[in-house]
């Protein structure tokens, strides 16, 4: 893909122009990733509120009908709900994994078979999440497999 | 969970199963104008709802336990429900034709048959991890 960045007057709004013919998935992808760049996660902890950039997350889990954020050491509470997240980010690079889990690939270490068309995911901060079967697809088509 | 919530909820499939399976007789024993459950029955129903509780319970997520301990309950479960199966076959089938020597056939064969499964999809899975994990790496060089 060719990449031009022109110079634009000082002052004026930056304009993102893609010139294609039929876009295809990588590229409806690319458009969708430049679109929720700006998108921020709201995350608490007790009477805390942050900002948390999805790209930081490592992945999504209900607890007790909680969806908790976890990023490389802390973890935050969400006000959405799991399915709105999936919906949310489905886009982007995370995925439903697991009935109570949604996890970000970029963040996969590697992957190991458990048993039964069940996987283990290692994430880059040392845990392990398990991928259930009935989602297994769902992360092959996201890698493109 | 710890083991006392997989009881209770192992005792709670139990006993709605078997209430299911009773409706379900009384409902057939009534059609056809039985006015008597033999004993049999109430046994025959315990087994099914053991088999259909063991399942469950080798198919349930087990998240927070360990990748051995993982595939020991559910190899363990598993074994048993096929256990109860085998049992009904050989106390209750119609006809009873089962006899003890065709039960170890039975047995024999579902030993061969769950070895053979069980080192496909190992291999398989093994094979399948390798071109994930090629394709991940290509999926993150992609995204840098």
């Amino acid at each position: 893909m060719k990449i031009s960045i022109e110079n634009i007057p000082a002052g004026s709004e930056p304009e993102i122009i893609i010139k294609c013919n039929e876009p295809d998935e990588s590229l409806l992808q690319l458009i969708y990733s430049i679109k929720s760049s700006s998108k921020k996660l709201i995350g608490f902890t007790d009477l805390q509120m942050h900002i948390i950039n999805p790209k930081d997350v490592f992945y999504f889990e209900s607890v007790d009908n909680k969806v908790f954020i976890y990023c490389e050491q802390k973890i935050f509470q969400a006000r959405l709900k799991l399915y709105e997240i999936e919906s949310e980010y489905e886009n982007s690079d995370f995925f439903r994994a697991s009935k109570s889990t949604i996890i970000n690939i970029s963040k996969i270490e590697s992957v190991s078979p458990v048993f039964y068309g069940k996987f283990e995911a290692l994430l880059q901060n040392g845990e392990k999440i398990f991928i259930s079967r009935q989602y297994v697809p769902v992360f092959k088509k996201k890698l493109g497999l | 969970m710890k083991f006392i919530s997989y009881f209770k909820n192992s005792l709670k499939d139990f006993f709605i199963s078997s209430g299911f399976l009773m409706i379900l007789i009384t409902m057939i024993s009534e059609i056809y104008s039985k006015e008597t459950i033999r004993t049999s029955l109430l046994f025959q129903i315990m087994l099914f709802s053991l088999a259909y509780v063991f399942i469950k319970l080798a198919f349930m997520n087990k998240n927070e336990m360990s990748k051995k301990v993982q595939l020991i309950i559910f190899n363990v479960f598993l074994t048993l429900s096929e256990v109860m199966i085998l049992l009904w076959l050989l106390f209750f089938s119609p006809g009873k034709t089962m006899n003890i020597e065709l039960i170890l056939v039975y047995i024999f064969a579902l030993i061969i048959v769950k070895a053979s499964v069980y080192t496909m999809m190992s291999i398989n899975g093994e094979k399948e991890a390798k071109l994930i994990n090629e394709k991940l790496i290509k999926y993150k060089n992609g995204n840098d």
